[in-house]
């Protein structure tokens, strides 16, 4: 359980260890990018780290790491293609981002420091608890940079083919103030993401402070 | 080659070989519907 929960609030990989900013702030414009994007890495932790453990015995030291790599592009791979035959306007709006994922430091970073030298069960909760931190983080950032930038919520609208259910909603009655359309510039994305980590981190330390 | 460069070199191949057959397979499933996409 410790494995599992320690990624998501003590190791947060988007608000304390500071991982994988890239998509976080390219993605991040609607809820909906969000979630496929915090899913698609999620599929990819989880199993790189269940064969990352499984075969840590059998990889000899020199190759590691082009062996973990060889092991992560390959699953990366069949999200892109899973992606590219079901969600098609998804695939065209995360663009370069998908393919990046074989290179975020998340992955690659649970694959050495943890799964090459823990047991399997350990490394597919560790995978399950980092990947939801990734996800619910960019959910956090996405809705705020969303609600405030462009008055509305995305949950799905691409992938409306797949679900057959559009779920678009505005969420601020009309007023002068929102919405701020900086917020959806890349300007907003790392002032949204200085805010967020401020306010996450003074709630944690304030927490261990009082333990 | 050095002798001790053949087990690693043999178990990289090993994986490389199985990644690509897995990654055939799941082009072989997708790359019909990638066309029909396209083709509409």
């Amino acid at each position: 359980m410790k494995d599992l929960v320690k990624g998501i609030i003590n190791e947060n990989p988007v608000f304390v260890l500071m991982l994988g900013i890239c998509p976080t702030l390219a993605v991040t414009t609607t809820v909906e990018n969000a979630i496929v994007m915090g899913l698609s890495l999620m599929f990819v932790l989880i199993f790189s780290n269940f064969l990352v453990s499984l075969i840590k015995n059998f990889v000899p030291e020199q190759i590691k790491i082009p062996t973990y790599i060889l092991i992560i592009a390959t699953f990366v791979t069949m999200v892109e293609l899973l992606l590219k035959a079901y969600v098609k306007d998804l695939y065209d709006t995360l663009g370069i981002y998908i393919p990046l994922i074989v290179v975020n430091c998340i992955i690659l970073g649970r694959a050495l420091g943890f799964a090459s030298k823990e047991k399997v069960f350990s490394s597919i909760l560790d995978g399950i608890g980092f990947g939801l931190g990734f996800t619910l983080s960019l959910i956090v950032l996405s809705a705020m940079r969303e609600i405030f930038g462009n008055n509305t919520i995305t949950i799905m609208d691409s992938l409306t083919k797949i679900t057959g259910y559009q779920m678009i909603y505005k969420v601020l009655p009309n007023n002068n103030i929102f919405p701020i359309n900086i917020l959806l510039k890349p300007a907003g994305a790392l002032l949204s993401l200085g805010l967020l980590t401020a306010f996450f981190n003074s709630i944690r330390l304030r927490k261990e402070d009082n333990q | 080659m050095k002798r001790e460069m053949i087990k690693p070199i043999f178990v990289l191949t090993i994986v490389g070989f199985i990644c690509s057959v897995v990654l055939y397979f799941v082009y072989e499933l997708t790359d019909p519907l990638i066309e029909f996409i396209i083709k509409g």
